[in-house]
């Protein structure tokens, strides 16, 4: 079973955010890290990036396939974990950990009600 | 591929070892069990398995079918004494290549040969076209009633022994029927496979093979799917029909590559002294024309893939990429295979990787490892 943990937001691309007060964090969900097994790659933004919600903005590939991941709201970009251009594999060893993707400025924060709670996600990929 | 999909006979083994399973050219395969780097590492450390059912099988029996397929064959057949194995490609009239193919050399009025999955019907309507018109030459499609089972790696012969017992085991491009075993199981066996490691192809019928793939498990061969089967046969710069080359023409090739590169510039299966159809293309060649060549990654960035463009250090595109991963044996260091023209081996190249980066690449000749 995949670890969902309570206080995260999630989406439907099986991303993470944890409502950090001023900004967001991101990351891909313990499911998602399975899914891809052995993650070799990220292809990380620059800092300073704005995007739309649902915005491309990295690419993280594994052995097999490259697979997009979105901005799940709209915002600007204001630190990228460096740290992943080395060791892509945290993605895979501490998803909800040392393997967070980007912070983000949230042009609007209220609209992380929108996204989905623990609960939520878990009837998504129990489907 | 329309209509349902193909389940092979092992197909419940597959799901007893949690396979992810995917629509492979209209059969449901596993494309990984654990995890395609797991499984490949184990492959070339241990033995691996793989459920190769999905690739064809024919007999062409009658006197002189050496002579024969020879005019079909890029490999020089008649020098192939029975016992032997050995690799071919097969071209159209104008030299374009349609397929490859392992085939056996069964006894002097018998081959077997092992056609790709997608290019079984293709194949077949070949094969007829071009059979003698008195009827000397019978063929066979054995392909639906038939099971295949690669053994592959360094401890291949260790669990072959344990399973069927020492006489099974065949040196590397020889034939033998399976001799008489504590499983019971028939068929024929052969060393070859396609990762480069010894090891083995076992044909059986069908009913056979369950007991065959859990008797190799149980002996402890690790199950691999074809996710790994890629990257294992990409290190050692293995042709995958459909992707390295397509009849008749690539899928994502553009004018660039079109239809007058090089593309059979592959470093085996070529006999040069025998008449064979398509040959004319074969020694007409340019030396400009793209060829097909190794690209290993010197920089850091997104990983080369199939159709990822090959340009020179201006950035004047050079060439196209069929196959690309990051290579497990290496580190994840990204290698590919593609067509490109006006290089030599160790030329510094670009592989357009993103729409945002260009990675630096040197041009290698496959194998990798």
């Amino acid at each position: 079973m995949s670890e969902i943990p309570d206080n995260l937001y999630y989406t439907k691309e099986h991303e993470w955010i944890r409502n950090d007060g001023d900004h967001v964090t991101i990351g891909i969900t313990d499911h998602a890290q399975n899914a891809l097994t052995d993650i070799v790659y990220i292809e990380l933004p620059e800092s300073g990036m704005t995007l739309e919600d649902m915005g491309e903005f990295a690419i993280v590939e594994s052995v097999k396939s490259a697979s997009p991941i979105f901005a799940p709201l709209a915002g600007e970009i204001v630190e990228v974990n460096d740290a992943l251009e080395d060791a892509p594999e945290l993605m895979n060893e501490s998803p909800y950990g040392e393997g967070w993707i980007v912070k983000m400025k949230l042009d609007d924060m209220s609209a992380l009600s929108t996204l989905m709670d623990a609960a939520g996600y878990a009837a998504e990929i129990a489907e | 591929m329309g209509g349902s999909l193909i389940r092979t006979a092992l197909y419940s083994e597959h799901l007893k070892s949690n396979a992810n399973i995917v629509d492979f050219h209209g059969f449901e395969l596993p494309i990984w069990y654990t995890s395609i780097k797991e499984e490949h590492l184990a492959c070339r450390s241990g033995a691996g398995i793989f459920d190769v059912s999905h690739m064809g099988s024919f007999r062409f029996t009658g006197a002189n079918v050496r002579a024969w397929l020879e005019t079909l064959s890029t490999q020089k057949v008649t020098s192939i004494t029975p016992g032997r194995c050995a690799y071919t490609h097969f071209l159209d009239d104008n030299g374009y290549l349609i397929d490859d193919m392992i085939f056996a050399v069964v006894s002097e009025n018998e081959i077997l040969g092992v056609p790709n999955a997608s290019m079984i019907d293709v194949m077949w309507d070949w094969f007829i076209s071009h059979l003698p018109e008195d009827g000397s030459i019978i063929l066979e499609n054995l392909s639906t009633d038939t099971s295949i089972v690669a053994l592959q790696g360094p401890k291949s012969k260790e669990i072959i022994t344990d399973a069927l017992g020492e006489d099974s085991h065949v040196g590397r491009f020889k034939w033998k029927e399976i001799p008489e075993n504590k499983l019971g199981i028939t068929g024929w066996i052969q060393g070859t496979g396609y990762t480069g490691e010894s090891g083995y192809e076992i044909f059986v019928p069908n009913s056979d093979s369950p007991v065959l793939w859990n008797s190799l498990l149980n002996a402890g061969a690790t199950p691999v799917g074809l996710g790994a089967r890629d990257t294992l046969r990409l290190e050692k710069g293995f042709l995958l029909s459909g992707v390295d080359f397509c009849w008749p023409e690539l899928p994502e090739a553009d004018d660039f590559l079109a239809r007058d590169s090089w593309e059979s510039n592959v470093p085996f299966g070529w006999g040069f002294d025998h008449q064979y159809i398509g040959k004319g293309k074969v020694e007409s060649h340019s030396q400009t024309d793209a060829r097909l060549l190794g690209i290993k990654y010197t920089g850091k960035g997104p990983l080369p893939r199939p159709g990822k463009i090959v340009t020179d250090l201006e950035g004047n595109k050079i060439g196209m990429l069929t196959s690309g991963a990051p290579s497990p044996s290496l580190g994840n260091v990204g290698i590919g295979m593609g067509y490109i023209s006006g290089v030599v081996e160790g030329d510094k190249v670009l592989i357009v990787a993103s729409e945002r980066r260009s990675v630096e690449a040197i041009i290698v000749t496959p194998p990798f490892i």
